[in-house]
């Protein structure tokens, strides 16, 4: 009896959680392609943060006589046909993109977590019932999920954090219900419950911080995901609203004059590679530090 | 193994049903309606109204699911709003330029990751297999539209070689063809580097077991070994990956027929979706989750014809 209380009182494995950021850190400096990685997404929240002070034009500022601008050095991008400042626009669109994307991942990853969890301690029929719902979602190919949402949504920003974090949700519950299914057999849950803590103690102070290395390593993988997918709706102009600038609604803008001025599509979608890479790579720098043995690739 | 193929089968009905019942839980469940969405913000309430009672959006909700129920049974997904057509018929008949696609696509990416992920895998650690990483890492990162894009802009527009937009027609096969080349390079690029990955690293496992050991032992030449022993269980893996990434070209083919202008379901999707009709969204939604949901059994069944370690339970 002793022995099960106290497995109780340490029931959420206190870890030091600043030596293992300290170690993440050291590890990251020690692998060339993460640290670039790491730098480049702090560039790109500096860019976020300070567009206004960094965008050397207004993102909607016209300018009838410098319309389909080439690039040079006035205008590193070059311009639209309206004579906007792409790289203006694009500093903009770093601030929209990148929130959408984390955000985005933000709510499925609370909503999902939410569910699994439940799922995975409630009873057998509820759990079924969770399960079999979550298998129909899963059977929408995701960006196909997103436009189903926005389409009754309507466009607008929130709307499609809001669209791409719901497709999320399925997603983060069935990666958080498998985990939740082997802790719920740990002898530390056993014992919370015989202690009489609730399904809502269980779940908050038992199981979820248990989840932090699943949710760190598929959390950080789907960041770039999302900036995709959030990119091909605003790209497809099912998204932000004219003249919105993200990165994927500047890219839309410019299809009309993809021959004359390829720089308005070309640049902007550069942007996003290399945003996806950076984080990807970061991802991946998380996977092999949490879990060096579960590195398969980049999972989808 | 023949209980475990009708088994699978028949497991596709209810979440083919479910994929029906969410369709219309989105449509009805969710804040937006589609009468104010369709007449926009300027409309009065009467003509709202009016509109509901003539889609029979003012009926009990489980009346409108039975009846929802029973014309997609029969066939009948509603009337394009847009057209006044039979939505369904829209779709079977741009359904053949959109498997044109998608299976162009699979077979570049199969075609050419698998080989390209074995050719890293046998030279793994050197230059070589160290960029085909990065390649792929690269191209992974990339959003599909850029690729079409730029496949755009120099084949097409500096080069000339082939169209940039529409699909051709089937009474000429050769501009069907000449039409898909480029779509169909951009659709699969994220997957041919994703197989190439993957083909690697799981061929890497494979040639580090025991059984390779004793091929090599008994002095089998090495293409054999790769080639007959390792590449079979290899493929597993990649396989199941192959399954649920046909998702990813379904919903891949949804941006890349807009960014070629090609008709098919998924741009009449994205069309629907801007001319807010929403009974043609519903009926290309169903549509393709369905096409994934059977892409994705067919792949199961390969994968349990290619492991006889699957039975049925």
């Amino acid at each position: 009896m002793a022995d099960i209380l106290r497995a109780a009182a340490s029931a959420a494995p206190a870890r030091a959680r600043g030596s293992r950021w300290g170690g993440f850190a050291t590890a990251l400096l020690r692998d060339v392609p993460s640290l670039l990685a790491a730098g480049f997404i702090a560039l790109l929240v500096v860019v976020a943060v300070f567009a206004p002070l960094l965008a050397p034009y207004g993102p909607s500022l016209v300018s009838a006589s410098a319309s389909f601008r080439p690039p040079s050095w006035q205008h590193p991008f070059g311009t639209d046909l309206f004579g906007r400042d792409i790289l203006s626009r694009v500093i903009y669109g770093t601030r929209l993109s990148l929130l959408v994307g984390v955000l985005a991942v933000a709510v499925g990853a609370v909503g999902g977590t939410f569910l699994g969890i439940a799922a995975g301690i409630s009873a057998r029929h509820a759990e079924q019932a969770i399960m079999r719902c979550i298998d129909v979602a899963l059977a929408f190919p995701f960006i196909l999920l997103a436009i189903l949402i926005l389409a009754f949504f309507g466009p607008g920003i929130q709307n499609v954090m809001l669209a791409v974090g719901i497709a999320y949700v399925p997603r983060f519950t069935r990666i958080t219900h498998a985990s939740t299914l082997s802790l719920r057999e740990m002898e530390f849950v056993s014992a919370a419950r015989a202690c009489g803590a609730g399904p809502g103690r269980v779940m908050l102070r038992h199981i979820l911080p248990n989840l932090f290395q699943v949710l760190a390593v598929y959390g950080s993988f789907s960041i770039p995901i999302a900036i995709l997918i959030e990119a091909g709706l605003d790209y497809l102009g099912l998204g932000v609203v004219p003249p919105t600038p993200t990165w994927g609604a500047i890219i839309n803008e410019g299809r009309q004059s993809l021959m004359i001025a390829p720089w308005e599509s070309v640049l902007p979608g550069l942007v996003i590679m290399l945003a996806v890479l950076a984080f990807n790579l970061f991802g991946e720098a998380v996977a092999n530090y949490l879990d060096p043995r579960a590195n398969i690739g980049l999972p989808r | 193994m023949r209980p475990y193929i009708l088994r699978r089968i028949l497991l596709i009905i209810p979440l083919i049903w479910g994929v029906v019942t969410s369709v219309f839980l989105v449509v009805h469940l969710l804040p937006g309606d589609p009468a104010a969405v369709l007449l926009g913000p300027f409309a009065t309430g009467d003509r709202e109204a009016a509109l509901r009672h003539m889609w029979g959006l003012d009926r009990p909700l489980l009346v409108q699911y039975g009846q929802y129920l029973r014309n997609i049974a029969a066939g009948d997904f509603g009337t394009s709003l847009l057209t006044g057509q039979p939505a369904a018929s829209q779709i079977l008949s741009l359904l053949p330029y959109t498997v044109v696609l998608g299976v162009g696509a699979l077979l570049i990416a199969v075609g050419a990751g698998i080989p390209l992920g074995i050719a890293a895998a046998v030279r793994s650690g050197t230059a070589v297999d160290r960029l085909s990483l990065l390649a792929s890492l690269l191209l992974i990162s990339t959003p599909s539209f850029l690729v079409g894009i730029v496949l755009l802009i120099v084949f097409s527009g500096r080069l000339g070689w082939l169209p940039a937009i529409g699909a051709g027609t089937f009474a000429r096969p050769g501009s069907i063809v000449s039409h898909v080349v480029l779509p169909a390079l951009a659709l699969s690029a994220g997957l041919l580097a994703y197989l190439t990955r993957i083909t690697r690293t799981t061929l890497l496992s494979v040639l580090r077991e025991d059984y390779v050991k004793t091929a090599r032992a008994k002095g089998l030449a090495g293409r054999v070994i790769v080639l007959v022993h390792a590449l079979r269980n290899a493929m597993l893996p990649v396989l199941s990956i192959l399954g649920l990434a046909t998702g990813d070209v379904v919903g891949g083919a949804v941006v890349i027929e807009t960014v070629f202008a090609r008709p098919g379901v998924g741009s009449l999707l994205v069309n629907s979706v801007t001319g807010r009709d929403y009974v043609q969204v519903q009926a290309c939604v169903i549509v393709l989750a369905a096409s994934f949901v059977i892409m994705n059994l067919v792949t199961d069944l390969c994968y349990a014809a290619a492991d006889p370690r699957i039975q049925y339970r």
